[in-house]
């Protein structure tokens, strides 16, 4: 039995296929779009194509830009000394919103993980490298997720990075800010116990 | 001390049941039956209310009442002066967790009812494989310590990666240098892991000897003990730099806790080779018994003790004793053929509950 016409039903199979939308999420994104004037609907078309053709990868960050070198790696104000290293272009996106990090970024688009098929090669390490080499960098950041891929990734690239004679920081684990210390859980919880520090 | 009191279950499609309720005494419940009537059924998912799965290791679909496609269970548990419900569902595939209806994750509902369960099947546990002792381990702590629990589902993740990478590497399609992000936290997690299971294991020691002592044999010398390969960081590196060729060749992480064991000796001898059954029905008992009492001081909570067709073997002097000995222990849950089997002997303010009643 066929329910929707076979255009709608295709528009809400490539919906489908968006991260975090399910089945029903889709119909009723897709019945949105539909109920909407054509010039709206054309406008997201038109955005979501022109985003995907004038977007690629900064050559110097890999982050994602429409410029080249991206916005970040040509502001002569944000320290020349530092980089940030981050898993996903949103990671970037989040640091910035904290605006105390005033430094470069750099973005892997991934981390290690065998079962995934994903190992360092697969990763933006090789640029990251040659960029370490050339520029005037000292300090390599490691902000990747606390999880075991963000951990393992961390861990080789400390490894590698230690020959550089480079100083190599990592985010620290912690409470988060603002909440009550009932509601961390417990892991987290024992983690802050283990990283405490000496105040006053 | 606060006392736990499971007030009241509902089975449905559980086992041998359709759908029963059953309420409980705050003390010793007698569950009281012929061969066959469902006993076991009984405390089998009074138990899964505490470990959401089987004591007597029984696959989650194998419990599904014949017929049916999911089963339900309820509990009302008292603690002090609050109550709370739980619920657990499964359908093949899909197991939940709800406390007073709101979802949990199983390994966040663990530990909210902790129970101790002793019954015939754990005889597997002196003669089978490692890994049902290394199972029955990790279920206990996890009763106990939340953080315990993540850090094996971290640790169960890890060895799949490190497992996975193994391979890749035997296949050419990784490098061996990309395996020290995962040693080093294989090798933290693992020595937490371990230190965790042999502290366990060792605070029960000294209630094992003397209950054993007191209550089986005067003379014999009962000692539980965690074997294990790695002591420490540079040991546990050591052995992975040894066998990383046999590593690579397996595709399989060959030392860590998911290669530990549980031994049990009696006066020196190991107790699977040696000792009678009924000698290892005792040792089990005695170990659980001592875990009441651990329990007791950890959780400053008082566990629900469920045995399970405990008086077999146990001549009527030991039956008494054991009984005088769960007196103070708070809920009981025991399954037993008939009161003749202690000549009556009742302690005050036990309930007493026929499973042929049950049914209606």
């Amino acid at each position: 039995m066929q329910y929707y016409a076979q255009p709608v039903a295709r528009l809400i199979e490539e919906l489908h296929k968006l991260p975090g939308v399910g089945p029903k999420t889709a119909q009723r994104l897709a019945f949105h779009i539909l109920h909407r004037p054509e010039e709206e609907v054309r406008a997201l078309a038109e955005a979501i194509l022109e985003a995907r053709a004038k977007v690629h990868y900064c050559s110097v960050c890999a982050n994602l830009t429409d410029v080249d070198p991206c916005r970040f790696c040509s502001d002569p104000e944000r320290d020349q000394t530092v980089v940030c290293v981050v898993e996903e272009a949103r990671d970037v996106v989040a640091l910035e919103k904290t605006r105390q990090f005033r430094g470069l970024y750099h973005v892997l688009h991934g981390a290690i993980s065998p079962l995934e098929g994903i190992g360092p090669e697969k990763l933006k390490i090789k640029e990251l490298l040659a960029r370490l080499r050339s520029g005037r960098i000292q300090e390599v950041i490691l902000a990747t997720n606390a999880d075991a891929e963000g951990e393992a990734t961390a861990l080789y690239l400390a490894k590698i990075l230690k020959p550089l004679g480079l100083k190599v920081t990592r985010l620290a684990y912690g409470l988060p800010v603002g909440g009550d210390l009932e509601y961390a859980d417990e892991v987290t919880l024992a983690r802050s116990l283990a990283g405490r520090q000496e105040i006053g | 001390m606060i006392l736990l009191q499971l007030k009241k279950m509902e089975i449905h499609n559980f086992r041998s049941y359709r759908q029963v309720t059953v309420l409980f005494g705050p003390e010793i419940n007698f569950i009281v039956g012929p061969n066959a009537s469902g006993k076991s059924n009984l405390l089998e998912a009074l138990a899964y209310l505490g470990y959401a799965r089987s004591f007597r290791w029984h696959e989650d679909r194998q419990l599904i009442n014949w017929g049916a496609e999911s089963f339900l269970l309820k509990g009302e548990l008292q603690s002090n002066f609050t109550c709370c419900q739980l619920k657990i569902t499964y359908t093949p595939g899909k197991k939940e967790a709800f406390i007073n209806d709101a979802h949990y994750r199983l390994s966040d509902y663990l530990g909210t009812y902790p129970v101790i369960s002793f019954g015939p099947d754990d005889l597997y546990l002196l003669k089978g494989p490692p890994a049902l002792r290394r199972q029955f381990l990790d279920r206990e702590i996890s009763q106990i310590d939340r953080q315990y629990c993540h850090q094996l589902r971290s640790y169960r993740h890890i060895l799949l990666q490190r497992n996975r990478l193994l391979r890749q590497i035997k296949d050419g399609q990784a490098h061996i240098f990309e395996l020290d992000p995962w040693n080093e936290q294989l090798i933290t997690l693992g020595l937490a892991i371990v230190k965790r299971r042999r502290e366990f294991v060792d605070s029960l020691g000294e209630t094992i000897s003397k209950l054993f002592k007191d209550f089986i044999d005067k003379s014999a010398d009962l000692v539980f003990s965690y074997k294990t390969a790695i002591e420490n960081t540079g040991e546990f590196q050591r052995l992975l730099e040894k066998s990383i060729k046999a590593e690579i060749n397996s595709g399989a992480t060959l030392y860590g806790p998911h290669r530990d064991d549980l031994n049990c000796t009696l006066n020196g001898y190991e107790i699977r080779y040696s000792a009678s059954q009924g000698q290892q029905r005792a040792a089990l008992l005695t170990f659980k018994l001592a875990e009441v009492t651990y329990f007791n001081s950890v959780l400053k909570e008082r566990p629900g003790v469920i045995l399970d067709d405990v008086f077999s073997e146990l001549d009527l002097a030991k039956r008494i004793a054991l009984l005088s000995l769960l007196r103070d222990k708070g809920q009981v849950f025991l399954s037993l053929i008939d009161l003749k089997d202690i000549e009556g002997e009742v302690p005050e303010n036990s309930k007493v509950i026929k499973v042929e009643e049950l049914r209606g």
